[in-house]
């Protein structure tokens, strides 16, 4: 039985070189079809997993417009799209995420770019700086200022809850403004940067901007807080004075 | 088989120089070795007072110039064919292997278990989608009054959004208008639900038609690179002759349908 197994084995047809590397070929590419269908399609890179996103709410394609990058692989995106911008970002989790990179997108706004908007950025970056965009700006904007009003902010529940006594002792400021100069983006609307001023708070203190992030879930961005928007243009003529609030998070998440 | 001579051995080096590719120059020699090896036992048999060395002298001049079939050997034998070759076999194993890991991690079971359920879920939509625009029958109490071919197509994105077919149902909730909403995706691998319930509909006076309460459907079917709802939206009086179905706030994008294309069935 096992000769006739052997001599069964032995008369199999043989493949010719380019035959095998055929099949071999074919073999790869519905494995790596395959493989990459179990891992849902994943993207490496932070700014992949955010297109990935963006392509899976149809708003697609986009161009990269401005990014917030801070450390353990987070980062925060701004894109334009035909007659939009998209506002999200990226985390890195320690568990949960995406099957192979663990990235964990979420949008948090999509601005219409032909009407006045102001938003903020879901993320702080590297150096603790706060970043804002506003869009839709009237024609022949060159120069605007945001101000951003915060009063009576509540203190973070982290702070509330903890079992540090001197923690517990922290206060947020009661009242705080925030002015930034916009530096104006190629594709319409402009960026403002609030650096991080931490150090010109006592210890028991907290700022006003750092306790509203710190009090916002890691998938969404601030909510709607006062704000003042000016607009000048080359000559220094003023545009326009708007007052409103930052936009509301769209919460749009893979799932 | 002997051992080749040195004599033998440098004819055989030369005749198979040529050939790039490692394993097709070892095949060559022993191929040509043994060629070598059966003239000599021919000679020995003719010329049996000869010695070995007259012997295989004379079998290789008789097999011929080693540089002349050393470049015809290069010729046959493309040394990019065999290294690729060689590449395929490792990146074949390796992909085998990766796959197996693959399938353990991320699970087997579940990815079938998904399949069989888009299967059966597909066969479920597809009797309502004949109940709502063909002749089947309902599994729920209702009465169609009118049919509809809007055949209205927009692109948004990398995706095509239209809608073929619509009816007008009398149910006990009130007169229903179901949309057959497909989203046909350029990239399969980009294909999802998730924009249909970002679709909002408006009447002719931009009033919405959606529900308040999101997005209702009643059945979703899924193709390779497709989606496709029955979009159920409540209709007060008269339907409307034309509706809009518009999509994120900020997203410049209109898809109109017509329903004024009634099918009489």
């Amino acid at each position: 039985m096992r000769h006739k197994w052997k001599a069964l084995w032995a008369r199999r047809p043989r493949l010719s070189r380019k035959w095998k590397l055929a099949r071999n070929l074919l073999f790869l590419a519905l494995s790596a079809v395959l493989i990459l269908d179990l891992l849902d399609w994943p993207r490496l890179t932070l700014y992949g997993s955010f297109q990935k996103l963006e392509a899976a709410y149809l708003l697609t394609p986009s161009e990269l417009v401005y990014r917030v990058d801070r450390e353990g692989g987070t980062a925060a995106f701004l894109t334009r799209g035909e007659s939009w911008y998209t506002l999200g970002a990226v985390h890195t989790m320690d568990e949960g995420g995406e099957t192979l990179t663990r990235h964990s997108p979420f949008l948090t706004h999509i601005l219409p770019a032909d009407q006045l908007q102001v938003a903020l950025f879901p993320i702080q970056g590297r150096e603790g700086e706060t970043v804002a965009v506003a869009v839709g700006l009237p024609e022949g904007a060159a120069a605007a200022r945001l101000e951003l009003t915060l009063e009576d902010i509540p203190l973070p529940w982290r702070y509330e809850v903890s079992e540090v006594s001197s923690l517990r002792r922290v206060s947020v400021v009661s009242s705080e403004q925030f002015t930034a100069e916009g530096e104006p983006l190629e594709e319409g609307g402009m960026i403002f940067l609030f650096p991080d001023h931490e150090d010109a708070h006592p210890d028991d203190q907290l700022c006003a901007l750092e306790a509203v992030y710190q009090d916002t879930n890691f998938w969404e961005a601030p909510p709607p807080l006062p704000c003042r928007l000016t607009v000048w243009d080359a000559q220094g003529r003023e545009l326009l004075t708007w007052e409103g609030t930052t936009a509301e998070d769209a919460g749009l998440f893979p799932y | 088989m002997d051992h080749p001579t040195h004599t033998t051995w440098s004819w055989l080096a030369a005749a198979t120089r040529g050939i790039r590719f490692g394993p097709d120059r070892e095949t060559v020699r022993s191929e040509l070795y043994g060629h070598l090896e059966d003239k000599i036992a021919d000679l020995r048999r003719l010329h049996p007072d000869w010695t070995r060395g007259e012997i295989e002298r004379m079998a290789l001049s008789q097999m011929g110039d080693p540089d002349e079939i050393g470049r015809a050997l290069a010729r046959l034998h493309r040394p990019w064919l065999g290294y690729l070759w060689r590449v395929s076999r490792w990146a074949s194993a390796a992909a085998a292997v990766l796959l197996a890991l693959t399938l353990l991690t991320s699970g087997l079971p579940d990815w079938w278990r998904d399949w069989q359920w888009t299967l059966e879920e597909n066969q479920r939509v597809q009797a309502i989608s004949q109940a709502l625009y063909e002749d089947g029958t309902p599994s729920w109490e209702g009465e169609r009054l009118a049919l509809y071919a809007p055949e209205a197509e927009a692109r948004l994105g990398r995706c095509t959004i239209s809608v073929d077919r619509a009816a007008l149902w009398r149910e006990p909730d009130g007169d229903q208008l179901y949309l057959e909403l497909r989203l046909t995706f350029d990239r399969p691998w980009e294909r999802g639900e998730r924009p249909l319930y970002q679709m909002r509909a408006e009447d002719e006076q931009g009033e919405p038609l959606s529900r308040e309460n999101g997005w209702t459907y009643r059945g979703l079917e899924t193709g390779f690179s497709w989606v496709a709802a029955n979009w159920v939206l409540p209709v007060e009086g008269e339907p409307p002759d034309r509706l809009t179905v518009r999509y994120f706030p900020g997203v410049d994008w209109a898809l109109t349908v017509d329903l004024t294309r009634e099918v009489r069935t």
